[in-house]
């Protein structure tokens, strides 16, 4: 009795056993359902798989003629792995002696790495980049005194010729806003930031390569993963053929030497961009490499001048000043307005309701047309503007003014061209519902006839300047400018926009613009021998107040039969357009059609000795001091 | 007496259970450590392993043929007597390795006595409880047979390896066998062991009402014939009280309705049901548990407070296990029982493959060798070969089971149950802390995890026991006395 009663409890213990052992499989096969199991698989490949990204070659620029704008230089990273260093500290006023570093960073650099040096001992870590090759050399020869340190070789942008800045933007590495953004990037990637660099940035970039190898806990590789089936190699950036002329552009940088403002030259039949300038300029290699930081914010902080402002394509608010006449000349002939027999008496200015806008002197008070464009006569198109708005086919002044607008919008001016850079600005050119917002329905004539000789409520970039020659050019239409001509092998296509003004108009104001360079016209003397060249000078005004002499802008083309080039120049208190920008637009046509500086005087009477940028200098240093006193 | 006549051939089925264990056990071994790299081959731990397993296979076939059951028998007591002196000495000599002072030297391999103190344990145990069969079981029995097992309990707490001394729990399989402790008294260690580690943090509600739930059902168990009776006190005790609490919205907490509702029933149940003899007994038992129940919920989180950071966060993540699903790669105290489990979940039901498992290999799972070596088995052979290693060790504790009771001498039965005790207190808790059952305590699985001489000793155990198998119809007691 006795001893069945111990067996039974002996079989009691037996089914406990058994009972555990039932709830420990229970709890082992929830853990392993299949749901479950396959987010720890995910998770074990993320902790057991080091992927390594392999970094293509960034694709290089080229200038039309295939000469290298942006390229690549190789650089040198210096890595750590903890697992290898020495108990006692390195050298580092040698490293750093060796390597060019400076000492403090890379003494803080180690020592955190000695620190830590028991978390993932086999991992490596970066201690520095962009190190140059001839460093690299001699760390290499010593490299038995620095154990645990080596070298990877990677690469930095590098702009050979040193020019077109704003055109071709610049790269940096990406933060973790980028990362965030767009998961092709981890921390040590570059990521063009503005300009061509940018915009292309996808073609440019390239495709990485992956490796995955197997790593320990500490972090050691065993091997590739599975034996490297994955891998993949990276695969180059495509490189990115421009419409940069770099000859022209290096003329272009030349002449616009200390005169803040903009020069943009475009191809009329193409719409490429040959030469494209923002002045100040800089060297786009100062943004590259380990200065990038310190010169960025050195370039940022220059608010006088604001060398990081793409003024070609942002600087939309300047208003386009008498080569806006051309625009209006246009838009008067479609809409019948006038013909090229219309005259006006011009008594030295246009008086309008209490508006007086003064006319400088020219030969005769009686304006026809094409003299009206060859002098630059104010009152001339305040008169033609006016009998446009006032005029008995039109309803009001506002449909008056909404037909105007509609003609002027597709000179592409008030909105973006649509160039291949980013940060495009529209321009200011205002509909009626605008208007009429701004003014409550209330405005008349007397508060946009300014708009007539392109001032007040007019701005248009220089970008949409040179383009509006482009179309005068190609007399009456325009390919939308941009730089990218050829990506990796596929040949870029741009839209044909067409302006609705009869191309016989275009021929009448196109000779008028050529009568510009001739005796009596504004340019007269930047007139160049043996050649028919087209254009228009512009003064436009800053406000009295701010104490800035006036802003010089010419718009060329050239020849004017089969043009082959189209400027604009917008130099900033270059003082009147005939004598600024009209010599820079002049010099840069000889340069691109004959090659040579057929007239060098008019470099050295009128460009060589204007240093715009010394006067604003001092006169914001001035100005500086006198609020600076007590 | 005839000794040499009655041998019987060595049990085959036992002999296969370990084998197949031991087999299985080096196998998973190599395939942890088959990415290690060594400058000799026996620095690598696979190799070191066989190594020992073959010397504890001629230790075990010499214990199996040559040895006479009487010389262990009678060899039990100086047996005990010099492991004990050994793991103590060693307490205040050995050096210090992972906190405790358990590990000798010799050679190439290290050697830990506790391992072989537990088969004297066993054996003196076995003895004791022997020669005193035909006393009645009383309190002072009791606590002489389990003096021999305290001490070495303290020897090895001495020492600093908690997890070893945990193992002499093991010796309650036997107590109970034989009747040195009811039923009760298991259900209410149990009972303890859980409210002690679920006091710790879990809420005191959910607390309270299974203490009154285990209650009932223990009352139901023992009492079964007034199943109605105890089950009707219960509820109308209950309901009574938030009856009161509803309409006299005294806003007294569910923590102090259900214990008092708890104590009342059991006044009730034992003034008015149990007879005379039993409800002496029964009150007794009732308030020392409540008591004991009460002090320990408000003790346990002074005690919980006093604990090291890497313990409360053991405990921690025991209680909330899905804490551990949240952050992977933190590397804080949660580590290793995350690594752990994500291997485990990476197994699947179908597993990796042998030798692919590359979370245990790699070495993300801490001790994946030792005592996380059934991470490997989950990870490699998945749910289903689990069940199979779960087998294997049924296999061998039926084995145990089977060769313990068909024994004539109460000796041999003592002391089979016992090894089935360690061998299952090592599979439980090694298991439990794996699979986050439990918190985590360190301690090896048998035949599986890396250490020659856990390999050694539980292969001298079993092979003494088979060595007693083959003298099955003797009583060593009654014939060697």
């Amino acid at each position: 009795m006795r001893q069945s009663q111990g067996y039974i409890r002996g079989i009691a213990i037996l089914v406990f056993i058994g009972l555990v052992m039932i709830i420990f499989l229970v709890k082992i096969f929830l853990l392993q359902l299949p749901s479950r199991s396959r987010k720890a698989l995910v998770e074990i490949a993320k902790q057991n798989i080091r992927v390594e990204r392999l970094r293509p070659e960034r694709g290089y620029i080229y200038d039309r003629k295939g000469r290298v704008l942006a390229a690549n230089k190789y650089v040198y990273e210096l890595y750590v792995t903890p697992y290898y260093l020495p108990d006692t500290m390195i050298d580092v006023d040698l490293l750093a002696n060796y390597l060019g570093l400076d000492t403090l960073e890379l003494r803080k650099k180690v020592e955190q790495v000695y620190k830590h040096r028991n978390i993932v001992p086999f991992k490596s870590r970066l201690i520095a980049r962009y190190i140059e090759p001839q460093n690299a050399a001699k760390f290499l020869e010593q490299q038995y005194k620095f154990q645990g340190f080596y070298l990877l070789q990677s690469y930095m942008r590098y702009y050979p010729a040193h020019v077109a800045a704003h055109a071709l933007g610049y790269v940096r590495l990406a933060d973790k806003k980028d990362i965030e953004k767009d998961k092709y990037y981890e921390l040590g990637d570059f990521i063009g930031k503005s300009g061509l660099e940018a915009y292309y940035e996808k073609f440019l970039r390239g495709k990485k390569g992956v490796r995955r190898w197997l790593v320990t806990s500490t972090g050691r590789i065993v091997g590739p993963y599975q034996g490297g089936k994955t891998d993949t190699l990276p695969e180059p950036g495509k490189s990115l053929i421009t419409s940069i002329d770099l000859d022209l552009q290096r003329y272009a940088e030349f002449l616009m030497k200390n005169k803040p403002g903009a020069l943009v030259a475009i191809e009329p039949k193409t719409g490429q961009i040959l030469a494209y300038v923002s002045s100040p300029y800089y060297d786009p290699n100062l943004l590259t490499g380990k200065d990038l930081g310190k010169n960025f914010n050195k370039l940022r902080s220059d608010h006088i001048l604001s060398p990081l402002f793409n003024r070609p394509i942002q600087s939309d608010e300047n208003p386009p000043g008498s080569t806006f006449k051309v625009v209006q000349a246009l838009c008067a002939l479609q809409e019948g307005i006038i013909n090229d027999k219309t005259v006006f008496f011009c008594p030295g200015g246009y008086y309008f309701q209490g508006i007086a806008i003064k006319c400088h002197m020219h030969r005769t008070p009686y304006v026809n047309f094409y003299y009206s464009i060859q002098a630059s006569c104010n009152t001339y198109y305040c008169n033609v503007y006016q009998h446009f708005m006032l005029n008995k086919k039109f309803k009001s002044v506002h449909q008056a003014y909404q037909t105007w607008y509609n003609l002027v919008w597709q000179f592409g001016i008030g909105h973006q061209l649509g160039i291949d850079l980013p940060g495009e600005m529209p321009g200011v050119l205002y509909d009626t519902t605008i208007l009429n917002t701004a003014y409550r329905g209330h405005w008349g004539f007397h508060d946009i006839v300014h708009i007539a000789i392109g001032q007040g409520k007019v701005g248009v970039t220089p970008l949409q300047l040179a383009n509006v020659a482009a179309i005068v050019a190609n007399r009456g239409y325009y390919i939308t400018p941009h730089f990218g001509v050829k990506i990796g092998d596929s040949v870029l296509t741009y839209d044909t926009n067409y302006v609705n003004i009869d191309t016989s108009y275009f021929n009448k104001v196109i000779h008028a613009m050529s009568l510009v360079f001739e005796p009596g016209g504004t340019a007269a003397f930047s007139k160049i021998p043996n050649l028919k060249a087209c254009g228009k000078t512009g003064t436009a005004q800053n406000p009295p107040s701010t104490g800035k002499a006036d802003n010089s802008i010419f718009i060329a083309f050239a020849p004017m039969d089969n043009p082959k080039i189209a400027v604009a120049v917008y130099v900033e208190e270059g003082g009147p357009g005939s004598q600024t920008a009209a010599p820079i637009a002049s010099l840069l046509i000889q340069k691109y059609l004959l090659d040579t500086i057929v007239r060098p005087d008019l470099y050295i009477a009128r460009v060589k000795d204007k240093n715009i940028v010394q006067k604003i200098l001092a006169r914001e240093n001035a100005k500086n001091r006198s609020t600076n006193k007590p | 007496m005839r000794r040499t006549e009655v041998q019987i051939n060595p049990d085959f089925l036992t002999f296969l259970a370990y084998t197949l264990l031991v087999i299985t056990g080096w196998l998973i071994l190599y395939s942890v450590d088959s990415e290690l790299k060594a400058d000799s081959i026996l620095k690598l731990n696979y190799i070191k392993q066989l190594i020992w397993i073959i010397a504890s296979l001629v230790v075990g076939f010499v214990v199996i043929y040559l040895v006479k059951p009487y010389q262990i028998y009678f060899s039990a007591n100086i047996f005990y007597v010099f492991m004990l002196l050994v793991v103590v000495v060693m307490a205040f000599v050995a050096p210090e390795i992972n906190g405790a002072r358990s590990w000798i030297r010799i050679g190439g391999f290290s050697v830990q006595p506790a391992e072989f103190l537990k088969f004297a344990t066993a054996l003196i145990f076995a003895r004791w409880v022997a020669v005193r069969k035909r006393q009645p079981n009383t309190l002072s029995k009791l606590i002489i047979v389990f003096t021999p097992v305290v001490l070495a309990m303290l020897a090895v707490i001495l020492q600093g390896d908690m997890g070893t001394a945990l193992v002499f729990i093991g010796f309650l399989f036997p107590a109970y066998r034989e009747g040195l402790v009811n039923t009760l008294v298991i259900f209410y260690l149990i009972l303890f062991a859980v409210f002690f580690f679920l006091s710790l943090t879990a809420n005191l509600i959910v607390l309270f009402l299974i203490i009154y739930l285990i209650s009932v059902i223990i009352l139901l168990v023992y009492f079964s014939e007034h199943y109605k009776l105890i089950l009707s006190v219960f509820l109308s005790v209950l309901a009574v009280f938030h009856f009161t609490n509803i309409v006299f919205g005294l806003k007294i907490s569910h923590l102090i309705t259900i214990s008092v509702s708890l104590i009342v029933s059991y006044l009730i149940f034992t003034f008015f049901v149990i007879n005379k003899i039993r409800k002496l007994h029964f009150i007794l038992i009732s308030f020392l548990l409540s008591i004991s129940l009460f002090a320990l919920v408000y003790i346990s989180p002074i005690l919980y407070g006093k604990l090291k950071p890497h313990q409360k966060a053991r405990i921690e993540y025991y209680i909330h296990p899905q804490k551990i699903e949240q952050n992977y790669t933190t590397q804080d105290v949660s580590y290793n029982i995350k690594q752990a489990i994500l291997s485990i979940s990476a197994g699947g039901l179908k597993g990796r493959g042998y030798l692919k498992g590359t979370h245990n290999k790699l070495r993300f799972v801490p001790e994946q060798d030792k005592d996380y070596i059934f991470c490997t088995v989950a990870e490699e052979l998945g749910f289903w070969g689990s069940v199979i290693v779960f087998g294997l060790f049924l296999f061998l504790f039926v084995q145990i089971f089977k060769l313990s009771e068909r024994h004539k001498s109460v000796f041999v039965r003592v002391y089979g149950y016992s090894l089935l005790g360690i061998l299952f207190i090592h599979f439980a808790i090694n298991l439990g802390s794996t699979l986050t059952l439990l918190p985590v305590i360190g301690i090896p699985l048998p035949f599986y995890s890396y250490g020659g001489s856990a390999m050694l000793n539980f292969t001298l155990m079993l092979a003494a026991l088979i060595n007693f198998d083959r003298y099955r119809t003797i009583s060593f007691e009654d014939t060697y006395l």
